[in-house]
């Protein structure tokens, strides 16, 4: 069976029917108590009000309900049983929210914020226009923003937080360091030149250098698996690894390995799911029989090869181990380009540009007025089987303006999966923010369609002439 | 025209021309002079970009280790082997 809005209101009314306008009052959930707050004390804190209000906004249909709370509340008049409801159930709403922007701001506090920023060069060059703790502290502000807009962008990263958190605390991964630290103390294997290299900040000469590096080491990683792996091949022994996913043959050590991560899929970005299979543990007698099967000449040549994979393989290794921070900078750096913006529409050739160019101008006032002019008689049909002039009252109006509005949007998204796009699209919004605040000024009621008023000019002046020829 | 549309505008032109490198330095260099409001949901994009690509490179670093590991371990058995063959 269907809800309709009353079927909801109804159900929130009676959900909300002990909760009064004064009274705060703790709500069990599944995830613990929610503290929810009186309207009174939402309404007395200024940060409150404007967070309730952006809430209140996403979530209400008619921009004219909401305005007339907001203008009762100005007024100091009653508000109506209709009306209370609502806020009281939207009250709940709020307290659930604000829990949810806490936990942002407890997970990502000042000193992960100034980690991310150390380790991620594309947040560092906007993370470096403030102080750490500026930085942090608007953060802190947006998380409350998108707790009332954006829940579910706050969720996802959360959710990401606690994959990475895992990950890093796995046991396995803490059972392998150790292991690697007892290697690489038998063998000597660290690699300091590397670390120095990679330690140092990006000017565009330095990057040159670090990226040579970065890719002579990956690749002289590479080597010393494939190397081993040929081996094991040549003596028809298990491989090493079997692992699921195209690999770009000529991407680097770190790209190969972020399509194996990522199986080409760019979504599994947020949600980094290994799923390979581990190949045998090579054993004593594996070893054995490789040795056994070299003659005298080639043993020789395989140690040389043995220490030099190894030196190679565990250079990286203790990156990736002793010098945490070192190899999440380097890793990032190289996987940052992973999701490229979707060229389709630079295919697309002329049309496309003209599409563009069309676009463009789509933005400015007059030229909204004139998209608003062209569009509001099908938009009203569509909503009210109506055309704009016969529309009933201002809320069709507005109804047909958001729309219009949301039709804008939706042709100007820029096509693209990556953050550039993302940041486009913000400023985007930010325009249209505008554009919805003034829609009564910048898409204006006015009188009459010139068409109409020229074609009633028009047969004036027929009859007119009519007249002066049939006297 | 404001200096928002105007950068929504040269960005969206070469974003789609596949220069997201233009679009990002573009957006650099006017970023101080936008809105506070969108500096902070853009300095948030950048954050949430960030913390996607930490998961890819701790998921790249675990995969380093593991791989590196199993090779470390097979590397060294054979080095002994060797060791062990020109000792007797």
């Amino acid at each position: 069976m269907g809800f309709d809005s009353i079927d909801k209101l109804r159900r929130g009314v009676a959900k909300a029917r002990s909760i009064d306008e004064a009274t705060s009052r703790t709500v069990s959930r599944s995830e613990g108590a929610l503290e929810v707050e009186s309207l009174q004390s939402i309404f007395a804190d200024e940060e409150k009000q404007a967070l309730f209000g952006s809430l209140l906004k996403s979530r209400t249909p008619t921009v004219d309900f909401l305005n007339e709370i907001w203008r009762k509340r100005n007024a100091k008049e009653a508000w109506t049983p209709q009306e209370l409801a609502f806020l009281q159930v939207e009250r709940i709403e709020f307290a659930d929210r604000l829990k949810l922007a806490e936990k942002a701001r407890e997970t990502f506090d000042p000193e992960f914020i100034e980690y991310m920023a150390e380790t991620h060069g594309a947040f560092q060059l906007f993370a470096g226009f403030y102080t750490p703790d500026r930085a942090a502290e608007l953060l802190h502000l947006q998380f409350g923003n998108l707790a009332m807009v954006r829940p579910d962008e706050l969720r996802k990263s959360l959710k990401t937080f606690d994959e990475i958190k895992k990950k890093k605390e796995s046991k396995e991964y803490k059972n392998n360091v150790k292991e690697f630290e007892a290697i690489r103390k038998r063998h000597d294997l660290s690699d300091e030149e590397l670390a120095d290299i990679l330690k140092g900040s990006k000017t565009p000469t330095r990057e040159k250098v670090t990226q040579n590096v970065l890719t002579e080491r990956m690749g002289a990683f590479g080597k010393g698996i494939d190397w081993l792996s040929g081996y094991r091949v040549k003596l028809k022994l298990p491989d090493i690894r079997v692992t699921s996913g195209p690999v770009n043959p000529n991407a680097n050590m770190f790209g190969r390995i972020a399509d194996w991560v990522s199986t080409v899929q760019v979504d599994v970005r947020s949600t980094p799911d290994i799923k390979v299979s581990r190949g045998e543990t090579f054993s004593q007698k594996q070893a054995h029989d490789i040795v056994a099967a070299l003659s005298k000449n080639e043993k020789a040549k395989v140690r040389t090869e043995v220490e030099k994979h190894m030196k190679s393989i565990g250079s990286v290794f203790a990156l990736a181990t002793v010098k945490d921070d070192i190899f999440m900078k380097a890793v990032s750096d190289e996987v940052a380009g992973i999701a490229p913006v979707s060229r389709n529409r630079l295919e697309g050739g002329a049309s496309s540009l003209q599409h563009f160019e069309q676009k463009k101008t789509a933005l400015s006032n007059p030229a909204i007025q004139e998209y608003f002019r062209a569009n509001r008689d099908a938009e009203a049909g569509t909503l009210y089987n109506k055309t704009w002039y016969g529309l009933q009252d201002d809320a069709q109006r507005d109804a047909v303006r958001d729309k219009i509005i949301s039709r804008i949007e939706t042709e100007h998204k820029v096509e693209g999966r990556g953050v550039i796009a993302q940041m486009v699209h913000a400023l985007l919004q930010h325009i249209l923010q505008k554009l919805r605040t003034d829609k009564r000024t910048l898409m204006p009621n006015d009188p009459r369609p010139p068409k109409d008023r020229n074609r009633n000019q028009g047969r004036n002046n027929q009859n007119r002439n009519q007249q002066r020829q049939n006297p | 025209m404001n200096i928002i549309q105007d950068t929504y505008e040269k960005m969206s032109t070469l974003v789609e021309a596949g220069d997201t490198e233009g679009a990002r330095r573009l957006l650099l260099e006017r970023f101080a002079a936008l809105p506070e409001e969108l500096q902070g949901r853009i300095l948030a994009l950048s954050f949430f970009d960030a913390l996607e690509e930490e998961a890819v490179a701790v998921a790249v670093r675990n995969e380093v280790t593991n791989l590196g590991l199993d090779a470390l371990r097979a590397l060294e058995l054979i080095k002994t082997e060797l060791d062990t063959e020109t000792q007797g």
